[in-house]
């Protein structure tokens, strides 16, 4: 059974249409890197997949369940770390566990342990008690990726996660996702660092003014535009027909 | 160049970055869409329902000083009641509107001086303030044109509108004394504090207002003792151009004008990015591993369903936290206190309603407590939905909670932690003058009824998850007003109604009872209805 199905689905602002009929499907166990230019509608897709927002148009599942039709069973079997990184700062990183365990209905004593464990894997158990607040950009972003695999979700939707990691927990966190896909989870992981996309993305989606424009592994999609990198192939794919014109034609209006 | 960046640039004042900065705040104003739906309303609709209230209540001051003989007590009255206004103001929406604590991350590292940065927030601040003056006294000032003529008017337009920039720049002062000389965590409680303090006195001021009005309305001058009151010093100005020369009124004039130029010197170069900086860090109380370690562990075991755990959990953390959030909720404070002052001021606002013919006066003796009890659900429900941090509310829209449930957490969370503890202190103070437990149980029921479907009309109107809106400029001050003004008039009429006519008879207060409560159980099934439906709708503001 495939874990994300997407039919003509479509997300519009007044006129403007973030999201035009995407349609695409994704595989129990599968590691999607999800790339597109600013402004593609990266962040609205996996927003709607995630329920946070309705599609204004077509339909959509995950894991087995429409996102429309039945959003809280979605949300029991998804996992999500948003690019803001937004958290209940005044709460502690246990506190906010906890309430994450509360809003997930998990049991009290399996959430605690796993909190335990995924804090002391990302270091943070010594300073477990301490405000969030007090926290720098990487610890908040650990306990966000700590609340998303609390309840051992199916699918995982990560946008921007290694956003502030440090080499260590980086690595840590990509083996961690590694083993969770050969578990047959999936994982839909949303970036700009195309480096770690290429490597870690069995899968490539591009998306680009609310259209899928590619999709394939990262070798196929280099081939089909007839360069060697994936990096290559996104320029040329999202608009950007020449790298170094483009660059000369920036340093030139610079020193008009 | 135009005159304006003439003059700009003469001041070391970049006019391309000065006009930018001040128009930037009425764009975002404009742009940011209405807080509770996805349509293009824009918030400004917010401001302009309040600054609608604001040119009500000017008109209302101004009929009152109608009566008044002399123009020094009429101006003195006026003043007070706007100079109170604006200093209220500027301290509510000091972090929102004068500085924000943004401005250092998004203007840090751009190349704007400390003037410029300084004469936009300025600009932007005096056209607040003169926008408030002119709602709040321009009525009074045509009744002082046709009452006293057009000098005395001229001398309260001049007076209102320096005494409101004085005020205004006085509290910018202060705040930025405080953010130069106090530890970034202790700003915002001093902040707070000083927000309670101002709560006192405004508060203070509309309690005892109605007492002494007529006693005061018919003296010819203020009274030599209010020479201690800034207040008094603007309307000094008005009291000279009316003919009347006295050494009171010559010292009170001299003082605003030393006042309104010792201030303008004084606020050069107050305000710069430094600040906001300062502020930003302010809001971020650091505390230490080893208070963390003390902390004593709150158990929310006690809540039977899961979101009652989650919301108890977040609403407690922030309410002890979060300084801003804690002072809204204890700003409520000072009604309970001055009204069990007045109540010790002879009793007469606290008399027993089962004993006594309950008439409109004597309810309206007791206005404050009364209005406390709507005033004080409609505060928190306000604060606990609109909230600075309400981009981390995306956790409780991927979650699989039912929202029509996580709202009607919200909704028993404030009735059992503020408002059934709220209700035990009045019962506590009725039972001080009434001295019968029966009558005091009584009361309070309806008093608590009455409290609750309030609530539950609040939540019905506008259902929100907790803190997952922000807050809008001038959107405290606006509820505050409108609470105070509309609801109240509402609500007493409705409890001095329900007393005079269900009191009397047992099987009446009864009946009634049994009324209330059957409205309550109705709207909080509808609620229970609408807060699904709308639970499925809404989306995520962040």
């Amino acid at each position: 059974m495939k874990t994300i199905v997407l039919q003509q689905m479509t997300k519009s602002y007044g006129k403007k249409e973030a999201v035009k009929a995407l349609s695409f499907s994704v595989e129990p166990g599968e590691i999607i890197g999800f790339l597109g230019p600013n402004g593609a509608g990266k962040s609205t897709t996996i927003k709607m997949l995630t329920c946070l927002i309705r599609p204004s148009g077509g339909s959509a599942s995950v894991a087995g369940y429409d996102i429309m039709q039945n959003p809280i069973e979605v949300k029991q079997r998804i996992g999500y770390v948003p690019e803001s990184g937004a958290l209940f700062e005044t709460l502690s990183a246990i506190e906010y566990l906890r309430f994450v365990a509360e809003l997930h209905n998990l049991d009290r004593a399996m959430a605690e342990q796993r909190a335990e464990e995924f804090l002391t894997l990302f270091g943070l158990w010594p300073e477990k008690d301490q405000r969030m607040q007090e926290y720098s950009k990487g610890m908040k972003q650990k306990v966000l990726i700590c609340s998303a695999l609390l309840h051992n979700p199916e699918v995982l939707f990560l946008d921007e996660p290694l956003n502030g990691l440090d080499a260590n927990a980086a690595s840590i966190f990509k083996e961690v996702l590694r083993q969770l896909a050969a578990q047959g989870k999936t994982i839909f992981f949303c970036s700009h660092i195309l480096d770690v996309v290429e490597k870690f993305c069995q899968r490539i989606m591009i998306i680009d003014h609310g259209t899928l424009i590619t999709d394939g592994t990262p070798a196929e999609i280099a081939r089909s535009v007839g360069v060697e990198t994936l990096e290559d192939a996104f320029c040329s794919l999202t608009g950007v027909r020449n790298v170094k014109d483009s660059a000369l034609d920036f340093l030139q209006a610079m020193d008009r | 160049m135009n005159v304006i960046d003439r003059i700009l640039s003469r001041l070391d004042i970049d006019p391309r970055q000065w006009r930018a900065l001040v128009g930037m705040p009425f764009k975002l104003l404009k742009r940011r869409k209405s807080a509770f739906s996805s349509n293009d309303r824009s918030s400004a609709n917010n401001l302009w329902v309040g600054l609608f209230i604001y040119g009500v209540m000017g008109i209302m001051f101004a009929n009152m000083i109608a009566t008044v003989k002399t123009a020094g007590v009429a101006s003195f009255f006026v003043l007070n009641f706007i100079l109170i206004f604006i200093a209220m103001s500027i301290l509510l929406e000091f972090g929102v509107a004068i500085v924000y604590p943004e401005d250092i991350s998004v203007l840090g590292h751009r190349p704007i001086s400390s003037r410029t940065y300084f004469a936009s927030k300025m600009a932007i601040v005096i056209a607040a303030i003169l926008l408030y003056a002119t709602l709040l006294g321009g009525p009074s000032v045509v009744t002082f044109l046709v009452k006293f003529g057009i000098a005395p008017a001229f001398a309260l337009f001049f007076a209102i509108i320096s005494g409101s920039l004085s005020t205004g720049m006085l509290m910018i002062i202060i705040y930025t004394v405080l953010v130069r000389y106090t530890k970034p965590e202790k700003v915002q409680n001093i902040m707070g504090y000083t927000q309670l303090l101002f709560s006192f006195i405004f508060y203070g001021g509309y309690i005892m207002l109605p007492g002494k009005a007529h006693e005061f309305f018919a003296a010819a001058t203020p009274g030599a003792w209010t020479i201690i009151l800034p207040t008094s010093w603007f309307a000094s100005i008005v009291s000279l151009v009316s003919g009347e020369w006295t050494m009171v009124n010559v010292t009170g004039c001299s003082l605003s004008i030393f006042m309104f130029m010792g201030i303008f010197y004084l606020i050069g170069g107050r305000i710069s990015l430094t600040y906001s900086d300062t502020i930003a860090k302010a809001a971020i109380p650091i505390a230490s591993l080893a208070l963390a370690a003390k902390r004593r562990r709150f158990d929310f075991h006690f809540f039977r369903r899961a979101e009652d755990r989650a919301i108890a959990m977040l609403i407690i953390r922030q309410f002890r936290y979060d300084v801003k959030f804690k002072m809204a909720i204890l700003s409520i404070l000072p009604l309970i206190v001055l009204y069990l002052y007045q109540g010790l001021q002879g009793g007469k606002g606290i008399c027993d309603p089962f004993l006594v013919n309950i008439t409109m006066e004597k309810f309206g003796a007791s206005t404050l407590l009364y209005l406390a009890v709507i005033l004080f659900p409609a505060l928190l429900k306000k604060e606990i939905t609109q909230n600075d941090i309400y981009q981390a509310s995306w956790v409780l829209f991927a979650s699989p909670v039912d929202r029509g449930n996580v709202m009607l957490s919200v909704y028993r969370m404030l009735i059992r932690a503020f408002v059934l503890p709220y209700i035990i202190i009045i019962a506590l103070i009725f039972l001080w003058f009434y001295k019968n437990p029966l009558h005091v149980f009584m009361h309070v029921m309806v008093l608590f009824l009455f409290c609750d479907i309030f609530l539950l009309i609040l939540f019905f109107i506008k259902p929100a998850l907790p803190f997952s809106l922000p807050r809008e400029i001038g959107d405290r001050i606006t509820a505050f007003m409108i609470t105070i003004s509309v609801g109240s008039i509402f609500f007493l009429a409705l409890m001095a109604m329900f007393a005079k006519l269900l009191y009397p008879a047992l099987w009446t207060y009864l009946t009634g009872v049994a009324v209330l409560l059957s409205i309550s159980l109705l709207l909080r099934y509808l609620l229970e209805k609408r807060l699904k439906k709308v639970g499925e709708q809404l989306e995520f503001q962040g």
